[in-house]
């Protein structure tokens, strides 16, 4: 008996095709990790608000508490790997064209660090946290090959607000003033946060 | 040549150009900054005195800041941009992008006068 052959070349290169998967990994860093030690010798020496920025230089975010004043430190590290089996660039079998299967999976390894002034400028409290986030698994049947992400990190990519400050130069003061949230009020571009609001 | 050998011959050619197509890289390259020009970066260290200069001082060395933050005991000029740089390999088989978010920030602190009480900028690279 004779053995079964390829009906074609083409077959013969689709069927290798088949098995071929495609892996993916994306890193994403966004600004450097947060010491431990230069947390906890802060918070053990008791500092002032100039010990803390020369150790860490400016925060990310700063707030107000009442009369305290808060400064935010954040360090985020993103890792997604992806699994993909397609046939898209194989021509000539244009019945696998079809096929093509992504998986995903993704987790963020985050970093926190929280500091507290009194009005005086004195380091009244620190706080600081790491964790892994897990941004959950996807999966799905797609026509192009990509690398682009199957898993929703668009939280952790979102730019500062604080850059789309331009975007109100185009938007009437009315407007403005109606949109912006207590107790932020916008100016010319620039946020303003804790001022007060600009009501009528 | 017989029709079994170029057969075969087409086999071969079919196989090299598989195997070429996944040796076949392919590179990204991607570069954007958003926010402000980093001025401060270069700022002389004499030209910011804490407890003597101002918030105009401030501004007339920087310009506009990205925020305004009202404190209760004076308020807060920040600065602010970001860089990002990714670089990635595209393969058949295997592909990679790294993305990495750098912040480049000044802030300074005034006082109810508007005198500078405290500073801090990201030192350049």
């Amino acid at each position: 008996m004779r053995s079964r052959r390829p009906s074609s070349d083409a077959d013969l290169v689709g069927l290798v095709a088949l098995l071929l998967a495609s892996c993916t990994t994306i890193d994403l860093r966004v600004d450097d990790s947060i010491e431990a030690e230069t947390i906890e010798a802060l918070a053990a020496s008791g500092g002032t608000l100039e010990d803390v920025l020369t150790a860490m230089g400016p925060p990310r975010l700063v707030g107000r508490l009442g009369d305290e004043t808060t400064l935010l430190y954040e360090s985020i590290e993103l890792h997604e790997n992806q699994f993909g089996l397609g046939l898209d660039y194989v021509t000539g079998v244009g019945h696998f064209n079809l096929l093509k299967l992504s998986l995903g999976e993704s987790r963020a390894e985050r970093e926190a660090a929280l500091f507290l002034f009194d009005s005086e400028w004195r380091l009244t409290g620190v706080a600081s946290t790491a964790w892994d986030e897990d941004f959950g698994r996807s999966g799905g049947v797609q026509l192009v090959v990509t690398i682009d992400d199957v898993v929703d990190s668009t939280a952790l990519r979102a730019s500062p607000w604080e850059l789309d400050w331009g975007a109100w130069l185009l938007v009437t003061s009315e407007e403005a003033t109606r949109l912006s949230n207590r107790p932020h009020t916008y100016l010319r571009g620039t946020r303003i946060v804790g001022a007060y609001e600009i009501d009528g | 040549m017989s029709a079994r050998g170029h057969g075969r011959g087409r086999r071969i050619a079919g196989g090299l150009a598989l195997f070429a197509a996944l040796l076949c890289p392919a590179c990204i390259n991607g570069r954007a900054e958003r926010g402000l020009e980093p001025v401060w970066e270069s700022v002389d260290p004499s030209d910011l005195v804490v407890g003597t200069s101002t918030r105009a001082d401030v501004l007339d060395l920087l310009g506009v800041p990205s925020q305004v933050v009202a404190l209760d005991g004076g308020s807060v000029f920040y600065y602010l941009q970001e860089h990002m740089e990714s670089t990635g390999v595209i393969l058949l088989l295997y592909n990679s992008r790294e993305e990495r978010v750098k912040y480049t920030r000044a802030i300074f602190f005034f006082d109810v006068q508007g005198r500078l009480t405290h500073y801090a900028i990201t030192p350049a690279e």
